[in-house]
């Protein structure tokens, strides 16, 4: 069939074509603070997920690409029947993929390897920590990656640490280090880091 | 004269400087050896640690409050764009024709 009107068949293929393009939005750019670790977000596309999507997040940099998904994680936690909010259930998951997930209950300073400023600034690893905005509620734990930690030296000295929210429209969160300290604290200083089995001769990662 | 220029040079990168200051990570998380996991791994068999295990995370309730709204309201809005965009494509190819 032969359109009598050229405009309105460009104008209608136009319109045709662009919802069918959809709305795919392009994540936020995520602008880094200096001297962090630039980790690619993922989503926590459920309320549940964050835990998933922070394991995602850590284990992708360790990598060095773009391997897991929240979603692809998520199913495999499900095939797998273990639980996506659970730290022991992804450490498990994370064991049958031949990565291993510390899970310590950590300090901001400190000796290592309890100190996550350690895991941070001196070995490379972006650290999952569980935080807490409410006060005796254990249900409320949310899992946040850690990417960073800088000091400013304008008026008193105040340290900000910098971290990936998975569940945030925001992505990139900032607070001060007391703060920070005290909502990590409701989450029993639970903090994880994404690293992967020594391939020395002899090594025994324990699986 | 040339300790005078040196001297206002470090003065002027020390003014320009960034005010924030921080220890700069390596590039590349760096790699374990066997004793330092080996190592880990006995830290971590500590109670305080396994303990942890059975921490779970997810958000807030008031984030799922208000998700479980959403998503009710996203099913009825999806259904009626499902419904509503193919109509509306067709009608507009027709007109065209």
């Amino acid at each position: 069939m032969r359109s009598r009107h050229p405009l309105v068949m460009t104008v209608a293929w136009a319109l045709t074509a662009g919802l069918l393009a959809g709305c795919d939005t392009p994540s936020r750019i995520i602008k880094y603070p200096e001297g962090s670790l630039q980790v690619r977000f993922e989503d926590a596309t459920a309320h549940s997920t964050c835990l998933v999507a922070s394991v995602a997040m850590a284990a992708n940099y360790l990598l060095g690409e773009r391997v897991y998904t929240e979603a692809g994680i998520r199913q495999a936690l499900h095939r797998a029947g273990l639980y996506e909010t659970r730290v022991g259930d992804l450490q498990t998951y994370l064991a049958n993929e031949k990565l291993h997930m510390v899970v310590l209950k950590g300090t901001l300073d400190g000796k290592p390897p309890l100190s996550l400023r350690y895991w941070l600034q001196n070995r490379g690893y972006p650290v999952i920590c569980v935080i807490n905005r409410r006060e005796h509620s254990p249900s409320f734990n949310h899992a946040v990656v850690v990417i960073g930690i800088s000091r400013t030296l304008e008026g008193p000295p105040a340290d900000s640490i910098h971290y990936l929210d998975p569940a945030s429209p925001l992505q990139l969160h900032s607070e001060g280090l007391d703060a920070f300290e005290t909502l990590w604290a409701r989450g029993e200083n639970a903090m994880m880091i994404v690293v992967a089995p020594p391939t020395d001769a002899g090594s025994d990662p324990g699986r | 004269m040339r300790q005078a220029m040196i001297a206002w040079a470090l003065l002027v990168l020390v003014l320009i400087a960034p005010a924030v200051s921080f220890a700069a990570p390596p590039a590349r998380p760096l790699p374990l050896t066997a004793a330092q996991f080996d190592g880990l791994r006995q830290i971590q068999a500590a109670e305080e640690h396994t303990a942890l295990l059975h921490v779970r995370a997810s958000y807030s309730s008031e984030h799922e409050a208000q998700m479980e709204a959403n998503l009710l309201a996203d099913d009825i809005t999806t259904g009626l764009t499902q419904a509503g965009w193919p109509a509306a494509l067709l009608t507009i190819l027709l007109i065209s024709l």
